[in-house]
């Protein structure tokens, strides 16, 4: 951040390079956005950031504060298109190494809770601690962790294990 | 076909993490609306609007002027006028051979005794406190 408070323009390249490809993951996978829903709302997600630099430079956490834009974002754009079942194509999320397990995998998570998405792909893909997402998810460490076990547990009854 | 243990679970999701990212023309459009990227705005200049202002000052000035020579050009009319209606008076005053009867005049020359303030001489006001003890006694 004191490079973006030093140069907002090389710092915002380096803030966008960290942080676009994982917020992107997380508004396709668990609120299950079309390529272009999830580019538009990544775009308002970091244009104050380019239009006010001098108002970002002293956020300490910017990974927190950009997630929780990212989610605040989200869950308004499918208030406002009431989409609150999206499925999820194996071509469209962007499995590109194995389709056929990127399809199973889609669909095993388009049958979970939104929250317990959330808690999955945070957790394995984002690599945030539990601590950060319950911040995200405004709620107690102990309920993030339910999630994440019924979500597992679930997955695990959705997704066959093949030798 | 046996069911994912939780942490076989956790390392095939591990392993095929979506690979995905937004296109390039995502950041490029940010970068375009960017503060930094922004042509300055030409600054409005002050002095067109300060000439402006300058002008009708001057102008509101070079009115006033003409105005009030126009005015001092005037101001000997009613000097002549003022006089013209004495004569009036002179004339109504001679035909009369008296003040004109009018208002005020022709009602206190009717009523002269009803405004009759004058004291008369002999009630004379004691003016010292053994004028007044004398007059007392003399009453007495």
């Amino acid at each position: 951040m004191q490079l973006f408070a030093q140069n907002p323009q090389k710092g915002f390249a380096q803030l966008y390079k960290t942080h676009a490809t994982p917020i992107f993951l997380y508004l396709r996978s668990s609120f299950g956005f079309s390529k272009e829903e999830a580019e538009d709302i990544l775009q308002n997600v970091f244009l104050p950031w380019v239009r006010e630099p001098a108002k970002f430079a002293r956020i300490k956490n910017p990974t927190a504060y950009l997630f929780t834009s990212a989610r605040n974002a989200a869950l308004k754009f499918k208030a406002e298109k009431k989409s609150t079942s999206i499925s999820i194509e194996a071509s469209n999320t962007g499995h590109s190494d194995n389709v056929e397990n990127g399809l199973i995998i889609s669909n095993a998570l388009a049958e979970l809770p939104t929250e317990q998405k959330e808690a999955v792909v945070l957790k394995i893909w984002i690599n945030l601690t539990f601590a950060e997402i319950a911040q995200l998810q405004q709620c107690s460490l102990q309920t993030v962790v339910s999630r994440y076990r019924y979500a597992i547990a679930k997955l695990k009854e959705l997704i066959p294990w093949q030798n | 076909m046996a069911k994912l243990e939780i942490d076989q679970m956790e390392k095939f999701l591990r392993e095929n993490c979506p690979k995905e990212q937004p296109s390039a023309d995502v950041y490029a459009q940010l970068e375009k609306q960017a503060v930094w990227n922004d042509p300055p705005k030409p600054v409005k200049s002050d002095k067109p609007v300060a000439t402006v202002v300058l002008l009708a000052v001057i102008l509101a000035t070079v009115m006033m002027f003409s105005l009030n020579n126009q005015t001092e050009q005037k101001s000997p009319e009613p000097a002549q006028t003022m006089p013209m209606r004495q004569p009036k008076l002179l004339d109504q005053i001679a035909m009369n051979g008296n003040l004109p009867e009018i208002g005020s005049y022709r009602f206190m020359t009717n009523r002269s005794d009803d405004f009759n303030l004058s004291f008369s001489a002999e009630t004379s006001v004691p003016k010292t406190l053994s004028d007044a003890r004398e007059s007392l006694q003399s009453l007495n």
